[in-house]
């Protein structure tokens, strides 16, 4: 999902939470040990996923009802060490039933939008049969778990036990009555976005259990690898884009269908509409297109250029994007709703035409943002409902990282003189809720959705870039890179990440990963008590070998020399090693390090000429640092000439619009 | 004014207007600094000047630390931008004396001592006052009208390729023009008030008629001297760019503050032509009856 339209709703929020407990308790099942993480490599990725879902799937679009009937066929395996009793099922699109679901009942309104539905949508499972024939749908759960009101996590007892490593086919049939789009996934118009729209299984996990949950309005998704083989008929005046490479259409009565095939993801996401255009290119050997709104070809040609750049780049960082196509969708203005997401081989980006105007970068952003979701949810398949910050939080940081390398320090806002980097945003964001949840949180336990921008994308990003900027940038998208290729079509917990990242950073940075995305750690760092005095003679009573000796105070010495102090202290769980820069009065400059443990340090000069002023960190490496400007002290008064020379001519420019 | 209240005729005559020029630039200048002198105290406090290179830091690319001084100060610095919008209105609306005064000089063939014009100014005050608050009210009107119709041909002309950006667009353009039209309306009014002694609805009217009579003429010089401020203002951005204040090096804040006010003085002037040029306009206005 799109971290700058989350970014644009951050506000205030709180809540502390037991998290490190809850983490140690589930992660416990997947936890590699880090003695077996030493041994990790890249190597050991597969080539391709485990196949355990695939699906079979036939959906015809009434347009003008705004309804799907679908038909599906599900071959199954269970993977896991356990016979299986019951099987769980997704049904997302009943989140936009009514007001009362998980999704909707939220008294803050639904999602990133913030707005409830204005037309209800649902999807109605008529058929759920074994390959024998056998019915199953009406021995299933009619609701969620413990959720009279939700029908979105319906669980289906298995007549037989389906043992370890058997394989088992189902079909269904299914009726989708699509919302008026709310999040994601519904209608504007004569515009159809699909996501989540088909009854779908629950991940299967190694022990056993479905990883199923109802749909919350802060949560993504999770499910296995499989093929998906996706036909569809639309009316022929519609445009379809969809996850896959297109086969065989066939054209009839006004009708279209497609034949989408798509192998190894975990979703299937389609749209449909009769005003897109559309541009095309290849890029690093993938096909990618992208549909949008006829007349914005502006916000076309900078999304495709952002991919021109990123595609390459994240190839390079995070292994080779395997699939042939890419398909870009731009939704309508009005479906505003529907941009920022990802799902397999098919993204939605999004931004008003006259976005590229403003100076800002949304649309490079947003795009770049969901093609990094290509590895970060596709290919590196985490759990987003139960670690959001693995898929969101990593991404916010590969979107930081790729567009200061394509844009620099302007990249997120370059007009006026002013340029603002990715960086500078992901800390803006973090710092305002900074240990107010642990970032590692579960969606649903994040207490808001201001709290899920801030802390899960933002805070993880900026805890990232720290690391990279302390331990190394090259080092930190090395790590980064041996994490995605490592697990690679597989399903890593936040233990799997830390493993990777003591393995190529050290124990240091790890621990402070771990502290910051685990434990709310925090850090703010403090300069004060500076001091100088000219060095004078010692004076006293000294014992000397002819007996004692007293000195008397006199002048300092010609050239004179000058002692100095400045006490540096680190407030906060987070250690990072610092820099002290020190400034003399005759403008020289010198460094002194620090580890960063312990709570105060002593920095100690001796010069020709006064100490006058220091400040921690002057290369700002520490973005987490929580208050940059209590990193500096000075005996003199501050130098603001800049300051009021811009302060005054912005009055005077609005004083001569405004004025007489 | 007496034949005997003007000064003797000097080479520099056709600048009589200088010192009330003087007067308008130099009220200007007294609330800019008004407006911002609190928020760069805000700033300063704040700690954008937190650094062992002084404030360079604040502008360096990437607004890091300008975007942490920000973000610690809102509070602060929404109560200032609060307190120097209120200051800024009260300006403006003292600011209708310079200008009446300036408008007074022009109408002025030889040069005349400041406090009469001010005199004069102070005697039109609440006429410029009901000009400003009528034209304003009608330019906000107009721009609530343009608006809404923008929206509705938006939506009538949504999903038709380029039609649907350019259809509102041009509505937009046409509202823009139109409250700059009525901008030309309320200084040619002005000046009429100001040269006639007239109260705020024959101003009106006469301003109506030299509209109607050299609509050509009067928008031309507007629109001239308002590419002019534009122009300086890109100049000045362009040249500032280069110089670059955030790298060290205090000449560059110098120079840059040089620039700035240069043009600034460039907006001052392109102000000054404009509203001469309306004074004369208003000259040949039969006046209402």
């Amino acid at each position: 999902m799109n971290r700058t339209l989350v970014d644009a709703v951050l506000g205030t929020a709180f809540c502390a939470l037991t998290w490190p407990v809850l983490f140690a308790t589930r992660a416990a099942p997947h936890a590699a040990t880090p003695a077996a993480a030493a041994s990790l490599s890249a190597h050991d990725a597969p080539s391709e996923p485990e196949k355990i879902a695939s699906y079979t799937i036939l959906a015809r679009l009434d347009a003008e009802q705004h309804r799907v009937q679908g038909s599906e066929v599900i071959r199954f395996q269970n993977a896991s060490s356990q016979p299986l009793t019951e099987l769980w099922f997704h049904l997302y699109l009943n989140a936009f039933k009514n007001d009362k679901t998980l999704f909707l009942r939220s008294p803050f309104g639904a999602g990133r939008s913030g707005e409830k539905a204005h037309e209800y949508g649902y999807v109605d499972v008529k058929h759920l049969r074994l390959a024998s024939g056998e019915e199953l749908w009406p021995n299933a759960d009619r609701h969620s778990p413990g959720d009279p009101d939700d029908e979105t996590d319906i669980r289906v007892p298995l007549p037989t036990p389906l043992a370890p490593g058997a394989r088992l086919e189902l079909s269904l049939e299914f009726e989708d009555k699509l919302p008026e789009i709310v999040e994601r996934t519904g209608y504007e118009g004569s515009f159809h976005m699909l996501g989540q729209w088909f009854p779908k299984l629950a991940k299967l996990e190694p022990d056993g259990h479905f990883a199923h949950f109802s749909f919350h309005p802060h949560s993504e998704f999770y499910a296995d690898f499989g093929d998906y083989d996706v036909t569809l008929d639309v009316p022929t005046r519609m445009t379809v884009g969809a996850t896959g490479v297109a086969g065989a259409t066939r054209s009839e009565a006004g009708r279209t269908t497609i034949a989408y095939r798509a192998e190894g993801v975990h979703d299937f996401a389609w749209t449909a509409w009769d005003h897109f255009a559309e541009a095309r290119s290849v890029v690093a050997g993938v096909d990618v297109r992208v549909l949008y709104p006829s007349g914005e070809e502006r916000s076309a040609e900078l999304e495709l250029d952002a991919v021109r750049f990123a595609l390459p780049h994240f190839n390079e960082l995070y292994g080779a994007y395997p699939y042939k196509t890419l398909t870009l969708v731009h939704p309508p203005d009005a479906a505003g709703n529907a941009g920022g997401m990802e799902y397999p081989t098919l993204i939605t980006t999004g931004g008003p035409w006259y976005t590229a105007l403003t100076g800002t970068r949304l649309l490079e952003d947003v795009t770049i943002h969901e093609l990094g979701h290509q590895w970060f949810y596709g290919l590196v398949a985490t759990n987003e409902h139960e670690f959001p910050f693995l898929d969101e939080g990593l991404n916010s940081y590969a979107e930081a990282e790729a567009l200061e390398a394509r844009f620099g320090s302007g990249s997120s806002f370059e007009a006026f003189g002013l340029s603002v980097s990715s960086s500078t945003i992901a800390r803006l964001f973090s710092a305002t809720r900074g240990g107010d949840q642990a970032v590692s949180s579960p969606a649903a336990e994040i207490t808001s959705f201001r709290n899920l921008g801030a802390l899960v994308y933002e805070r993880t990003a900026t805890t990232l870039l720290t690391v990279a900027r302390v331990y190394g940038e090259a080092q930190m998208r090395h790590a980064l890179g041996s994490y995605t290729r490592r697990f690679r079509f597989q399903h890593p917990t936040p233990r799997d990440f830390l493993n990777v990242m003591r393995r190529e950073l050290g124990a240091d940075a790890e621990k402070a990963l771990a502290s910051a995305l685990l434990e709310r750690g925090t850090v703010d760092y403090v300069a004060r008590d500076l001091s100088s005095v000219a060095a004078e003679p010692a004076a006293g009573i000294f014992d000397a070998p002819n007996g004692r000796e007293t000195r008397k105070r006199g002048p300092a010495p010609e050239p004179k020399k000058y002692q100095g102090r400045v006490v540096v202290c680190r407030h906060g769980a987070l250690e990072f090693p610092v820099e002290i820069e020190l400034l003399a009065e005759d403008g020289t400059r010198r460094r002194a390090g620090w580890d960063g443990r312990g709570a105060c340090h002593a920095v100690d000069y001796a010069g020709s000429s006064p100490l006058v002023a220091a400040l921690v960190d002057p290369d700002h490496r520490v973005l987490l640092d929580d208050d940059l400007s209590n990193n500096f002290v000075s005996t003199r008064s501050p130098q603001t000439s800049r300051l009021w020379e811009r302060a005054l001519y912005g009055a005077e420019l609005l004083v001569s619009g405004a004025a007489p | 004014m007496s034949e005997s209240d003007a000064l003797p005729v000097r080479p520099f005559t056709r600048f009589a207007a200088g010192p009330a020029l003087l007067a308008f630039s130099g009220w200007r200048l007294i609330a800019a600094a008004a407006v911002a002198a609190p928020i760069a105290l805000e700033l300063g406090a704040a700690g954008a000047a937190a650094s062992t290179v002084g404030d360079l830091d604040a502008f360096a690319p990437g607004a890091l630390l300008l975007s942490d001084v920000v973000r610690r100060a809102l509070p602060e610095l929404s109560a200032a931008l609060k307190a120097g919008l209120v200051v800024a209105l009260v300006l403006a609306l003292l600011g209708l004396l310079p200008l009446g005064a300036l408008l007074s000089a022009l109408t002025e063939p030889a040069r005349t001592p400041l406090r009469q014009h001010f005199s004069r100014s102070a005697r039109v005050f609440p006429v410029l006052l009901g000009l400003s608050a009528t034209l304003l009210l009608a330019q906000g009107a107009w721009l609530l009208a343009v608006s809404i119709c923008a929206s509705m041909l938006g939506a009538a002309v949504a999903h038709r390729g380029s039609l649907s950006i350019l259809a509102p667009l041009g509505l937009y353009a046409v509202g823009l023009l139109g409250t700059l039209e009525l901008g030309v309306l309320l200084d040619l009014a002005r000046a009429a008030a100001v040269r006639h002694d007239l109260r705020a609805r024959a101003a009106l009217t006469c301003a109506l008629g030299t509209l109607r009579r050299s609509a050509g003429a009067a928008s031309a010089a507007y629109f001239a001297c308002a590419g002019a401020s534009i122009f300086a203002i890109a100049l000045a951005a362009r040249l500032t760019q280069g110089l670059d204040v955030s790298r060290p090096g205090s000449w560059r804040v110098a120079a840059v503050f040089g620039v700035h006010q240069l043009a600034l003085l460039a907006l001052v002037f392109a102000r000054y032509l404009w509203l001469k040029r309306a004074v004369a306009l208003s000259a040949n206005e039969a006046l209402p009856v």
